[in-house]
């Protein structure tokens, strides 16, 4: 079932840089997608379009039934409140708890008082205590988030996105602030949220090799156009040179080579 | 090809030399201000002042009074700091960048800031001075426009600090500009 369609999607920023130019895909539900290109290809772009922390300059977005583009504010919630995000740098209210940041997964599906007052009903913590816990965070559950490490930071973020009971996720460059490991253990949660909870998966991702060993599809973008959208099993060492330019080609597909691993 | 930029610079600073001596010497003018009288006076001054300040007998048997005004003073100095930062509170942000809910809005709360802040709280105490007399709420204001105005651009740049990405990602789970506002700043 078609979870995400996209028409001729358009980005200009202001009257200068065209970030995204006639862009057509449209995503299944359950599917775990990477989006790969170089920096400043109109990645972030296209991600933010999709829940419209970005206004797209022309275009139709429909997802889960929703003409994304016509909503009105309080739809705009409704739709955002369906769609978690991830960041590269975690975005998390750093003074706060672990489990308050987590909690602020709910907000979406808050009236203003309730959501001021931060009141959470006792359902919601029981569902941030397990999201925690099968995040491995149970430890850290009352630490400052500035106290923790690039890898928790990330989980709790995962773990913010994930109460929103989701049907789909955002992840802008989940790992490109982490070290290998962390990022192997980031990836694995992605993946596992996609095979356990059916919950669709689009991640901005700039190490090929990654891309390639998680993904059910791959997109390529260049210059805010999609080059490459297809099976990782058939990117080969053109496509990464067409998308990435000629110099970064054989370095990204030599460590791609690893796949599996 | 545009101006060289250097040149402009200079160019501004000569204008604003310029206009802030031309201030000057008009407001020497209107007020006939006698420059040379100015410093002589200085010596004159600090004799006044040291034989009216310095304490004396009678100083003592005025003690009780002066206590009463100063309880008065730590009263309306808490009073006058509370409210301006609940003032200046709301005032940030509208004026911040970040939480703004519209241009007009921000760029008017930061000039009111700017101007109660630029203006020091002894101006503002002489201008009420004249316009309500010497009273409790002439300190009162006095106090409350100078400590609002700078408690705003602190809160202004507090909050500017912050910076969006927290702000970014509440945005997205779909909470509302209120709820924003209560979890993203008000931990800080
Ligand atoms: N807020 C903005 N204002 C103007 N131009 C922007 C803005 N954000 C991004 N761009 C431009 O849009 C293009 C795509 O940026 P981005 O989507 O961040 O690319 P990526 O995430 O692939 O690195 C770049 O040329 C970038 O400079
Ligand atoms: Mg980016």
């Amino acid at each position: 079932m078609t979870l995400l369609d996209v028409k001729n999607l358009n980005k200009q920023y202001g009257t200068g840089t065209v970030a995204l130019s006639n862009v057509n895909f449209s995503v299944k539900e359950g599917e775990f997608i990477s989006i790969i290109g170089p920096s400043g290809a109109g990645k972030s772009t296209l991600l933010r379009c999709l829940n419209r922390m970005i206004e797209a300059s022309s275009g139709e977005i429909t997802f889960d039934g929703m003409k994304v583009l016509q909503l009105n504010k309080k739809e705009l919630r409704n739709l955002r409140s369906k769609i978690g995000m991830i960041f590269q740098h975690y975005n998390l209210v750093n003074p706060l708890s672990v489990i308050e940041n987590v909690l602020h997964g709910r907000l979406g599906y808050k009236s203003t008082m309730k959501g001021l007052l931060g009141i959470y009903s006792e359902e919601e913590k029981k569902g941030a205590l397990e999201i925690i816990e099968l995040l491995g965070l149970e430890e850290q559950i009352y630490k400052r988030c500035d106290q923790l490490s690039g890898g928790q930071k990330q989980r709790v973020g995962i773990a913010r996105a994930l109460i929103q009971k989701p049907k789909m996720l955002l992840c802008d460059e989940p790992i490109a602030s982490l070290d290998p490991n962390a990022s192997k253990i980031i990836m694995d949660y992605l993946r596992k949220v996609t095979n356990e909870m059916g919950i669709t998966c689009l991640v901005n991702l700039h190490q090929v090799n990654v891309a390639l060993t998680y993904s059910d599809r791959i997109i390529g973008v260049k210059q805010g156009k999609i080059v490459y959208d297809g099976l990782p099993q058939y990117v080969t060492k053109e496509i990464i040179q067409d998308i990435y330019g000629t110099e970064s080609g054989e370095l990204i597909l030599d460590i791609g080579g690893n796949r599996g691993a | 090809m545009g101006p060289d930029i250097f040149t402009v610079r200079r160019n501004n600073r000569i204008f604003f030399f310029l206009a802030l001596t031309a201030i000057t010497v008009s407001s020497i003018i209107v007020t006939e201000y006698d420059i040379a009288k100015g410093f002589t006076s200085i010596y004159k001054a600090i004799t006044w002042s040291l034989s009216n300040f310095y304490p004396d007998a009678n100083a003592m048997t005025r003690l009780p009074d002066i206590m009463i005004k100063l309880q008065e003073t730590v009263l309306i100095s808490i009073a006058a700091t509370t409210v301006a930062a609940l003032c200046a509170f709301f005032f940030s942000i509208f004026g911040s960048k970040t939480t703004k809910v519209n241009s007009i809005l921000s760029t008017l709360s930061r000039g009111v800031a700017s101007f109660s802040r630029n203006i020091p709280d002894a101006v503002w105490a002489l201008i009420l001075l004249f316009s309500f007399g010497q009273s409790a709420l002439t300190g009162y204001f006095a106090l409350f426009f100078a400590t609002f105005g700078f408690l705003t651009r602190t809160f202004i740049e507090t909050i500017d600090e912050v910076g969006d990405s927290s702000v970014e990602a509440l945005r997205a789970t779909g909470a509302s500009y209120t709820h924003i506002i209560a979890h993203a700043y008000l931990p800080l």
